[in-house]
């Protein structure tokens, strides 16, 4: 069995030190660097490991809460020129057992040019970090970045590299999350652009869909529990999706609950964050959090409907 | 895929939800969705049984008129004399057919003089909604509320144009028509529909003239909603429905008949005054006459006038109070002479519900002050446990009253008879525990109620009973007897897939507590089945079962009418964009049945019906 991507949750990373893993050609690894550019902003600096995985080998597993990287059966992966064949459909974990038997398919690390540091202090709220990833077919590109404890706010951003011949398109998407200074790491996980192209990079569109859903969906399983549909609301006719960005911390417990975006009434808003408060911790049976090395962040969205 | 899991739930979230569950929670597609029942209007249906049948609904049924309609819920029980038209009386959870407060838009409607409602004469092509709350409810809506509330709601106005048309043809020279316009913008909204139905109907009496007594309706609604601004709304509603029915009271070859009118103009207000007051309030108008042209002619009119003050005040997120106000006048007016022709009632009535965690309250206390009868206090309060995410255990105590009639009151003095004018309302006290199991794909549950019913009004002989000449008799009306109901009621239901079914059986004792006999025309259980199909978004296919046991006609329970089942059905095809087609067949295997006494059922009818709507 070959793994074609990992890396994810990685701890292979130092402190002060920015790196990308890359999924790159192992023959070739600088020439692939020149594809990828990543410009950080931060203060203090965090440490963020990004994976490049094909989105068609990305999902989560729902007992585990773990990212797998799935080997589609004949798929091809590129990133830049790079060429990677697939062949299979196993799952593996990544998580220790990878970390500790890394480099598979000899992925290519990337370190940051220190100079793309600012000097000058900067806000934590401005504080960002945008990661550049183009592939030939970049609707099939994952990020998978991981943010170790630091006292910033981190903005992972894929966007088109200019003036690359091998773009067909780039997967966009941002992501947004404050960490406490003490609430230890968070997996950020960065998806490929909504405005995919037919054929394979809807296929793997799809594929990430799903690893989003089920990450919300280990949450959503406790939250059913506590759900409630406040009187007011129900008696105002008021429905809506409510946006909840919810950091489980590494013993299964909800160590922050947030607002990403309101349902338009305060009532479902804050229905939907006590609910969410009141899951207190995860069954760790379930989760198999041992696995898990860090603290995750879901996005959660709770819809609120009526009906007759 | 792990993730495809949701795609089940996915495809039946595109299903109608002919099941909903008071509050779920469930994930569908990655998201949580929090599902609650839009509060009826009537009252809060998480704690009190509430039936709500929508439009979809209604075109899914295969009933022609509201007392088919109504049939299929628990707790209803219909007596029928004849055919479509003929006077029909509902026995909702055993109780007289007096004792259902029915209203149209908020209207309250039916006949002062004899306290009768004319459901037969309510058309479905002008109803939107109808909610059907089962138990007292008097404390919120003041007399006749023992049994229960019918709450019907007229076609309201929707965004954009829209029209519809619809003809249909069956067999007894069966037609029916109907059409409606509506148009709505961000200021205001407009809807009109206009409703003629027409059928030759079948011999509703054994015995006396054979011919076939038929039923013509005729109805027009108007609604207009202005938004006069973000939280102030307008509205006015308007029905008006004429009918005229053939029945038999003598033999060939008259032709008796009655010509009928129900009119119910309502003009609103509501406005929300902040995030937690709201306010509403509004004047209305029901005009009920009956004109009856056989060998004993004669005409009775109602008019009632209304008007009302309710607020709505959040305590809290999980609390309202609700304060109102309302006065209601009722005018009779016709061919008898009342010794008083005219009342009036004023209620003062406040209601408080509240969630704590699992637990949910609804309580409510009524004063009426009449000016026939003088006070009425009435009160319930009902109350729901959330066991878990799927099972519920409800408890309710509630009192209630009927108001005497004009008849019972003021029937003008003769030789014979007179109405009593120091009747008091008849009183009730009804408990109910229940438990409920609801999904979002299947729901069960039960209820057990009690109801007792005290000074119930009976007419008989008074004076000069027993000198052997019966025409000597004088007749009047007293606050003599009581009666006790008790009642099971066990309801099921599921989707799955493009299916769904639904189940119910009341089980019902209604007895007269000084004889132990049974009331008379109640059947003491009813078994109602519904099941339907949908092909895509192209087809629908529904049965239905009523099947009722036996019931006595009198209340000496000497005579009775044999048990019966009935079954039905509805197909309903889209053809095109705009165009459907449908047909209704009922009594499908033309079962010989009858729900009162001496009358015939209906045979087994079809009606083929297309329709535009766009």
């Amino acid at each position: 069995m070959r793994i074609v991507a990992l890396l994810g949750f990685s701890s292979v990373v130092h402190a002060g030190a920015l790196l990308v893993y890359g999924y790159l050609y192992p023959s070739e690894p600088q020439a692939a660097i020149a594809s990828q550019t990543i410009q950080l902003q931060l203060k203090p600096t965090p440490q963020v490991v990004a994976t490049v995985v094909p989105q068609s080998a990305v999902r989560l597993d729902n007992r585990t809460n773990k990212v797998l990287v799935t080997r589609s059966e004949q798929a091809e992966f590129s990133v830049a020129s790079s060429r990677v064949s697939v062949d299979s459909t196993t799952p593996e974990l990544v998580g220790e057992k990878n970390r500790r038997k890394p480099n598979i398919n000899q992925p290519v690390v990337v370190k940051l040019q220190p100079e793309t540091v600012p000097v000058a202090p900067v806000t934590v709220q401005d504080v960002s970090a945008t990661l550049k990833i183009v592939s030939e077919q970049s609707a099939d590109v994952a990020v998978v970045a991981e943010v170790l404890p630091t006292e910033t706010v981190v903005t992972a951003k894929i966007e088109p590299l200019a003036k690359t011949s091998l773009i067909d398109d780039v997967a966009e998407s941002a992501y947004q999350e404050k960490v406490d200074p003490f609430v230890s790491d968070v997996v950020v996980v960065a998806v490929g652009s909504e405005r995919l192209p037919a054929g394979k990079g809807q296929a793997g569109s799809d594929r990430l869909a799903g690893l989003k859903s089920q990450l919300g969906e280990q949450l959503l399983y406790a939250f059913e529990q506590y759900f409630s549909y406040p009187l007011k609301a129900r008696r105002k006719g008021w429905q809506g999706e409510v946006l909840l960005a919810v950091v489980v911390a590494r013993n299964g417990e909800v160590s922050k609950v947030q607002l990403l975006s309101s349902s338009g009434y305060k009532t479902l808003d804050r229905a939907a964050i006590k609910s969410m408060n009141k899951v207190g911790k995860i069954d760790p049976t379930r989760w198999q959090l041992s696995l898990v090395d860090q603290p995750l962040q879901i996005e959660v969205p709770v819809a609120y409907q009526l009906v007759n | 895929m792990l993730y495809f899991k949701s795609l089940p739930l996915a495809a039946l979230s595109l299903l109608p939800l002919a099941i909903a569950p008071t509050v779920s929670a469930e994930t569908q597609s990655g998201q949580l969705v929090v599902t609650a029942t839009r509060m009826a209007q009537t009252t809060d249906q998480t704690l009190v049984p509430v039936s709500v049948i929508t439009r979809e609904d209604i075109e899914k049924s295969p009933a022609v008129n509201l007392p088919e309609l109504l049939s299929q819920l628990p707790g209803v029980d219909f007596s029928t004399s004849g055919g479509r038209g003929a006077t029909s009386s509902l026995f909702m959870r055993g109780t007289n057919s007096n004792h259902t407060l029915v209203l149209i838009d908020g209207v309250k409607i039916g006949s002062a003089t004899l306290g009768s409602t004319p459901f037969e004469d309510i058309p479905l092509a002008q109803i939107e909604r109808v909610e059907v709350v089962r138990g007292p409810r008097s404390s919120l809506y003041g007399s006749e509320a023992i049994g229960g509330v019918i709450q019907i709601f007229t076609k309201k106005p929707t965004q954009g144009v829209t029209a519809t048309a619809k003809l249909g043809a069956g067999n007894h020279e069966t037609r029916d028509a109907s059409a409606g316009l509506s148009m709505g913008s961000e200021r205001g909204s407009f809807a009109v529909n206009l409703a003629h139905f027409t059928t030759n109907g079948i011999d509703a009496k054994q015995g006396l003239d054979s011919d076939n007594d038929g039923y013509q309706n005729t109805s027009a609604a108007i609604n207009l909603n202005a938004n006069i601004n973000a939280s102030t709304v307008a509205e006015f509603t308007a029905l008006r429905t004429e009918a005229k029915n053939q029945y038999d009271r003598s033999a060939a070859p008259f032709n008796d008949h009655s010509e009928k009118l129900q009119q119910t103009l309502g003009l609103r207000l509501n406005s929300d005054l902040s995030e937690d007051w709201s306010l509403g309030g509004g004047v209305n108008q029901h005009r009920d006459e009956s004109q009856a042209f056989d060998s004993n002619p004669g005409e009775f009119n109602t008019k009632r006038h209304g008007a009302d003050i309710k607020a709505d005040h959040f305590l809290s997120e999980t609390q309202i109070v609700t304060l109102g106000v309302d006065y209601q006048k009722d005018q009779v007016s016709g061919t008898s002479a009342y010794l008083k022709d005219k009342r009036d009632n004023t209620g003062v009535f406040g209601q408080w519900q509240a969630e704590y965690g699992k637990l949910g309250v609804l309580a409510g206390l009524r004063h009426d002050d009449n000016e026939s009868f003088g006070t009425e206090n009435t009160g319930n309060i009902n109350l729901g446990y959330q066991l878990d995410e799927k099972r519920r255990l409800l408890a309710s105590y509630g009192t209630a009253f009927k108001a005497p009639t004009f008849n019972d009151l003021y029937w003008p003095s003769s030789p014979f008879a007179s109405g009593n004018p120091n009747l008091k309302p008849e009183t009730s006290e009804s408990a109910e525990l229940g438990y409920e199991v609801k999904t979002k794909s299947y729901h069960y549950s039960a209820r057990a109620f009690i109801t007792n019913i005290d000074d119930l009004i009976d007419w008989a002989c008074t004076l000069n009973c027993n000198d052997g000449m019966w025409w000597t008799d004088f007749w009047q009306p007293s606050n003599v007897s009581s009666a006790r109901i008790k009642g099971l009621e066990l309801e099921s239901g599921f989707t799955l897939a493009n299916w769904n079914g639904r189940a119910s059986l009341s089980i019902i004792d209604s007895r007269n507590r000084d004889t132990d006999k049974y009331l008379a025309n109640r059947s003491p259980r009813t078994l109602q089945l519904d099941l339907s199909r949908s092909y895509y978004e192209s087809m629908t296919l529904s049965a239905s079962l009523l099947a009722q046991d036996e019931r006595y006609t009198n209340e000496t329970n000497t005579a009775k009418l044999p048990g019966y089942g009935i079954v039905n059905l509805n197909g309903r095809y889209i053809l095109a964009k705009n165009w459907a087609i449908e047909a209704k067949i009922n009594n499908l295997f033309d079962k010989d049945y009858a729900t009162n006494a001496s009358s015939n059922g209906l045979d087994r009818t079809y009606l083929l019906s297309v329709s535009y709507n766009r």
